[in-house]
């Protein structure tokens, strides 16, 4: 039996809704999910007996919070196998917004303000890589593997958002030449800079993404509150729901290589 | 008139501010003390949008105007996330556009020039090996790029962004740092450093040193003023001098002479410009840094580079005249924060030290 305990921020709510689709197909493994909502989650804390806890003098109401999430305030680690946080930041957020008024040579040539050497973005690439590994604590552990799962791609919904925030997404949408080429070149840094420190990349499916270099919205629609379970308002366009869920756990189990085969190992959603 | 009971004449040197006399205004004052050096002619405000180019000294001006909260335009930005320096290795966050080091008010005159279309420097790819450089600005690529091509794609891009830096501000804050310079002949084009330096190849019949006098200076930089006001009738100038002493001469002075002949060119410059535009205004980081007062306690141990003590007295001495306040003094003792603040000044980016290399 190989146990996956998924932990994170609302991010988490995908993996949740999503295993129930795939379980069948994997009857030697258990999933389990512990999600602590932002901004609580920057101050979970690790124990060297791996127990991820809030620590005591967080306000009780985060604690009774937490409880009525997961049924439980704290979540021992040293009982997976495989340890997978959602919703890590892995500086492809810093990428991107690089890339919003940037051509890349060799990668992007999008008629951009400004362009970007191959040398400045690999030095760029290797500097931002080495900033989002996670803390000692989190590295080389022996007797169980932590993946972390970046931020997805925002989905197709925010090219009709008028935010400021996501302004830089949306000219990248409307001029997608060679993003993901650039932002895969970041993940492959990244996975070897990881890959260092015993923690491995469980990248976004390349069948989630569409031609804009964002989630295809079908990935979205529907996605999961973790508190209350209810849909997401229409005006979200970070979270995903239980078939990208799906998807990315078949990825990380290994069920499938393609992603296109993933899709189907997950059933019909 | 005459001094009341005694029939002589009074002097116009009478009852003056302390800060007229040398002997309260230097002698007495305590070494690290700056003075009261600069009165500032018009203010410079937080709500100003401020263009900064210059010398290797004009990185530590943009770097403390931008830490003290000033809108120091940069239009060729990086996200936060990249550190300092690594950006700055490849030119980033050093001026407002990608320009690198303008040592000589000819080049920031090309340079606009050149950014509205009106002249094509020549010479703009040198070479080393097999990889190609800007020639204007050869230390923003360290190792140069992939074709000739490449350099010329990159310089468009660019030239459009020191467009915009110059149309957006409201102060352009300009460090003068060299009177020398090598050009090319036929058409006069002025590098910012001698090819062979980091790349190109000397030939003496292609290039030709250059020391210009003042006015020489003073005519460039009514040039750019000129442009630039025509731009924007509001723009407003701070020009200061760098206290860097030159690295080498190729003039055949000896490198100290050489030096005082370059500052004292652009010191008087300024002074011109001050006397000549109401919209100009001196800051006298120059003075400060190179003070008798200070006995070169401002100077690093090769007696050339600016300690981070020094930039820093010259920073809070130009926030304490526009009365916007500073960040403490740094510490007088060695620690960690001393020596993080030593490295900043020491990672000024300047190509003008790598001629310290051809020293025999």
């Amino acid at each position: 039996m190989r146990r996956v305990l998924v932990i994170g921020d609302s991010h988490t709510g995908a993996y949740k809704v999503g295993w129930p689709l795939i379980a069948a197909r994997h009857p030697d493994v258990t999933v389990d999910v512990f999600a602590v909502p932002m901004p609580h989650t920057k101050a979970l804390r690790l124990s060297p007996s791996l127990e991820l806890a809030l620590p005591p003098a967080t306000a009780p109401e985060v604690v009774s919070l937490v409880e009525r999430i997961n049924g439980r305030r704290s979540v021992r680690l040293a009982d997976a196998d495989v340890v997978l946080c959602a919703g890590f930041r892995s500086g492809a957020d810093v990428v991107l917004a690089l890339l919003a008024d940037s051509d890349v040579d060799g990668l992007r040539a999008a008629g951009s303000e400004r362009v970007l050497s191959a040398a400045a973005f690999a030095e760029f690439r290797a500097s931002l890589a080495a900033r989002f590994v996670p803390p000692p604590a989190w590295r080389g552990w022996t007797d169980r593997r932590l993946f972390v799962a970046p931020h997805p791609l925002l989905a197709e919904t925010v090219t009709r958002s008028q935010e400021p925030a996501t302004r830089a997404v949306r000219r990248i949408a409307a001029r997608p030449q060679g993003v993901m080429a650039a932002v895969s070149a970041y993940l492959d840094d990244y996975e070897a800079v990881l890959g260092r420190h015993g923690v491995g990349l469980l990248r976004q499916p390349a069948a989630t993404i569409g031609a804009s270099a964002l989630t295809l919205a079908r990935y979205s629609r529907g996605s999961p509150r973790i508190v209350s379970g209810k849909p997401h308002s229409r005006e979200d366009h970070t979270h995903m729901n239980a078939a990208y869920g799906a998807l990315c756990l078949t990825t990380l189990l290994g069920g499938t290589a393609s992603p296109e085969a993933a899709l189907a190992a997950g059933g019909a959603w | 008139m005459t001094v009341p009971g005694s029939g002589r004449p009074a002097s116009p040197y009478q009852d003056l501010p302390s800060r007229a006399y040398w002997r309260s205004g230097v002698t007495e004052r305590s070494p690290l003390d700056p003075g009261d050096l600069f009165h500032p002619r018009f203010p410079v405000t937080r709500e100003m949008r401020i263009a900064t180019a210059g010398s290797c000294f004009a990185q530590h001006v943009g770097r403390a105007l931008r830490g003290a909260g000033f809108d120091v335009i940069d239009t060729e930005p990086l996200p936060p996330a990249i550190p300092d320096a690594v950006a700055n290795r490849f030119g980033y966050r050093l001026f407002s556009a990608r320009y690198g080091n303008v040592y000589t008010a000819r080049q920031l005159a090309q340079l606009l020039a050149e950014a509205h279309g009106e002249i094509a420097p020549a010479e703009p790819v040198w070479r080393r090996g097999d990889r190609f450089f800007d020639a204007q600005r050869p230390g923003v690529e360290p190792d140069g790029l992939e074709t000739a091509a490449d350099v010329r794609r990159h310089r468009d891009a660019h030239l459009g962004c020191v467009r915009r830096a110059f149309e957006a501000a409201d102060l352009v804050v300009f460090t003068f740092g060299l009177t020398e310079a090598w050009v090319h002949r036929e058409t006069g084009t002025v590098y910012p450093t001698a090819p062979g330096t980091i790349a190109g190849r000397f030939d003496p019949e292609v290039y030709a040193f250059r020391n210009y006098d003042a006015f020489a200076v003073l005519a460039d930089f009514e040039e750019v003023r000129s442009r630039l006001k025509r731009a924007n009738p509001a723009l407003r100038f701070l020009v200061t001098v760098s206290p860097v002493p030159l690295t080498a001469t190729a003039s055949g002075n000896h490198v100290e002479v050489a030096t005082c002949y370059s500052k004292s060119v652009l010191r008087a410059v300024c002074g011109l410009l001050v006397e000549r535009y109401d919209d100009v205004d001196y800051f006298p980081s120059f003075e400060l840094i190179t003070s008798q007062s200070a006995r070169g306690a401002y100077y690093e141990p090769n007696q050339r580079n600016v300690t981070a003590t020094g930039v820093a007295t010259a920073m809070r001495t130009f926030l304490a005249g526009h009365g916007i306040e500073a960040a403490a003094p740094a510490p007088a003792r060695r620690g960690p924060a001393r020596r993080a603040a030593a490295r900043a000044a020491a990672d000024e980016v300047c190509e003008e030290a790598l001629l310290e290399a051809f020293a025999r």
